[in-house]
């Protein structure tokens, strides 16, 4: 698999990989829940996220091709092809005041006034619906990192919100970064803090039947990154 | 080391929108049957109002003076006090109304169950939620004067009571269930005709003081409730996406009716996805952004393609205690709690024979005339100052042409009154400006994009 990059991204890539990075924590302060599937969100996700929309002007990426996307974060270790595996937590709940909840969006159909044809709205593509959506609640959410605190500041200044549907939800009041003794992404108790490919954990085998086929670097969602990964949260 | 800190960089607007007339905005999470809708809920952190907390030694007494079935102890014994509170609770209402036969057949339990989860969720203590439930019930709430059980319900440490009123209102169907096997427990036969509202002491069933295994009890200070809300996309879609889009027609001199459904439905409701992605979407994209402000503002979907991410974010909260914490912001302290806030509506919709058929009466919640809204729009950074344009005349749009917010507006519900708190700052003015001699100088070409379906691409993508 051959990466992809644009000038813009190649030469940003490069200014992060000069930057000295020690251990961090980030925390998130929210005043509202957070729609999301995955009872986390992927830091390094979000980082990659915001450094091209700020490269493009918020015009993004076109789909297809498998982009080396820099963030400012260090690596510890990289695939066959080269994609990295971000020194980076998963950003999640850390306050008592966690609720775990649904929402409810609706998408309503044309109103009979404004169109000639006689439209179905109980079925097809202008049909009235209702999208039930997972929800999470909490005032503070963090992520360990190894990084480059001043860069992660500015850039986290343009990261608005998180999660899905961050429209209407999941604004972040502010963002905190404080110095953090270790890093580290498997806890005391042996569970991933992250997702974590199996060959990064054992390169040895092939595949663990306890794992998932999972994306693990960003984007998370691109079919063609994905690999057999321990879930955040799995014992190792 | 001093920490690091930053707050997202985002230009936004702050309004405080009072309620002219009630605010009529139902939830969508009710499952139930009832021709009683309730006012839009959601899962919140709140602040109980007790300040003595219960030690589980004194629940342990407080329980024990419940007297229950003997055959029925050891299963009950496996409840937690709330949940077995929330059963007496129940169980004291049908035991007192049975004798009418109101509590005969599975409709009353299904009236019982609605009703119930209604006003457990709307009242705060056991004094509020008998009554409550009488009154919905239509019944008397008659006690007889020696029945030191209910009294104890009624004046139950609040602490516990609110447990009880969550199981009352999430658990409903269990608590009614077991409420109604511990009532036919005490029931005579069937052929035993002189019911009376103490047949469970004439016949002798044995009833022995409740005792809980596990006395666990929450202490802290705080409980997850169903608070009402508002819902931050339904005034995105009042407040920007419809008033931009009707400002934009005008200019352009056309309306929805002269345009595909798909382009009309990406301005009112965002669209939908109904067929493979081509494979320039990247580029269509760009261009339909560029051309049309709305779009790049509001984000949608063409037919084959999703349009990208929206450039503005909106966040809602109700100007009630429950929101203390995000109003903070607004420079708005609250003093009324938004269970305060609640009203009831009741309306009669008549048959078509308006004289001789049944008329059905039909009630629903609402937050009082007079009731606020604290609402914050934000652009994020990638928005250009076109967008901005756009925003800024969608917001005043909606301020002089509609300003009504939720459901049935044409009754009269949800008329808003808007006040500006805080602007972006930059020359709004001169946004508009630019955004409407943006769109007049292109009417031709935008006009000609939408009627067409290419939204000014070589493509048809609506």
């Amino acid at each position: 698999m051959k990466l992809a990059t644009t000038k813009a991204l190649q030469q940003i890539g490069d200014t992060y990989a000069a930057l000295p990075k020690r251990p961090l924590r980030v925390t998130a302060f929210m005043d509202g829940p957070v729609i999301t599937y995955t009872k986390s969100i992927h830091f390094d996700g979000l980082l990659a996220h915001t450094v091209v929309m700020r490269a493009t002007e918020g015009a993004g990426l076109p789909n297809g091709a498998v982009y080396a996307l820099p963030i400012p974060l260090g690596v510890l270790w990289r695939d066959e092809n080269g994609l990295p595996l971000w020194a980076t937590t998963d950003l999640v709940p850390v306050s008592e005041d966690v609720i775990a909840s649904r929402d409810y969006f609706h998408r309503r159909s044309l109103e009979p006034t404004m169109t000639t044809r006689n439209l179905d709205v109980g079925t097809g593509r202008h049909k009235e619906k209702r999208s039930p959506l997972p929800t999470l609640t909490a005032s503070v959410w963090q992520a360990d990192v190894i990084g480059h605190p001043e860069t992660l500041l500015d850039l986290l200044s343009s990261a608005t919100s998180i999660g899905k549907k961050n429209s209407t939800h999941g604004a972040v009041q502010e963002w905190r970064i404080d110095e953090l003794e270790t890093f580290y992404v498997i806890d005391e108790s042996e569970r991933a803090r992250r997702v974590l490919p199996v060959s990064y954990i054992h390169p040895d085998i092939l595949a663990d039947f306890n794992a998932g086929y999972l994306g693990w670097t960003p984007p998370y969602w691109l079919p063609q990154i994905r690999t057999f990964c321990y879930d955040l949260g799995q014992q190792i | 080391m001093t920490p690091y800190r930053t707050k997202p960089n985002t230009r936004h607007y702050q309004f405080l929108a009072t309620a002219l007339t009630a605010l009529s905005h139902h939830d969508p999470a009710q499952n139930r049957q009832s021709n009683i809708s309730l006012f839009r809920r959601a899962d919140q952190l709140v602040e109980r109002t007790t300040s003595a907390i219960p030690s589980p030694e004194e629940v342990k007494v407080f329980i024990s003076a419940f007297h229950v079935p003997e055959s029925l102890a050891p299963f009950i014994s496996n409840l937690t006090p709330a949940q077995f509170l929330a059963i007496c609770f129940v169980q004291k209402f049908i035991r007192y109304n049975n004798g009418d036969g109101l509590m005969e057949g599975v409709t009353r339990y299904t009236i019982l169950q609605d009703r119930v989860r209604v006003e457990a969720l709307n009242a705060t203590g056991g004094f509020g939620f008998w009554a409550r439930l009488n009154t919905a019930m239509r019944t008397n709430g008659d006690m007889r004067a020696d029945d030191m059980e209910l009294l104890r319900l009624l004046t139950a440490p609040q602490q516990i009571v609110q447990l009880a009123l969550d199981a009352l209102s999430k658990d409903t169907a269990s608590v009614i269930a077991l409420a109604r096997m511990w009532r036919d427990t005490c029931v005579q036969p069937r052929d035993w005709k002189s019911q009376t509202e103490n047949w469970d002491e004439k016949i002798h069933i044995p009833h022995v003081p409740a005792a809980l295994q596990e006395q666990a009890f929450k202490t802290g200070s705080r409980v997850v409730m169903p608070v009402p809300s508002v819902s931050a996309n339904s005034l995105r879609h009042e407040m920007i996406r419809e008033p931009a889009m009707w400002h934009m027609l005008n200019l352009l001199n056309t309306q929805t009716g002269d345009m595909p459904d798909g382009a009309a439905a990406l301005l009112y409701n965002g669209g939908d996805l109904n067929e493979a992605e081509p494979g320039d979407a990247f580029k269509l994209t760009r261009q339909i952004r560029n051309a049309y402000p709305v779009i790049d503002l509001l984000g949608g979907s063409a037919k084959g393609f999703i349009l990208g991410a929206s450039n503005v974010e909106v966040s809602a909260w109700i100007v009630c205690k429950e929101n203390t914490v995000p109003l903070a912001r607004f420079g708005i302290t609250p003093d009324l709690s938004a269970f305060d806030l609640l009203s009831r509506t009741e309306l009669t919709r008549h048959t078509q024979k308006r004289v001789s058929g049944s008329p059905m009466p039909y009630g629903f919640e609402t937050l009082v005339q007079g009731s606020q809204l604290a609402i914050e729009i934000r652009l994020r950074p990638y928005a250009n100052d076109l967008v901005a344009g756009a925003l800024a005349v969608a917001v005043d749009t909606y301020k002089e042409a509609d300003s009504t917010a939720f459901g049935q507006s044409a009754r009269g519900f949800g008329l808003l009154s808007l006040e500006t708190l805080k602007e972006p700052v930059g020359d709004l003015t001169s946004l508009k400006i630019q955004y409407e001699a943006y769109i007049v100088g292109n009417v031709l070409e935008l006009r000609g994009g939408l009627v067409s379906g290419r939204l000014t691409t070589e493509k048809v993508v609506v």
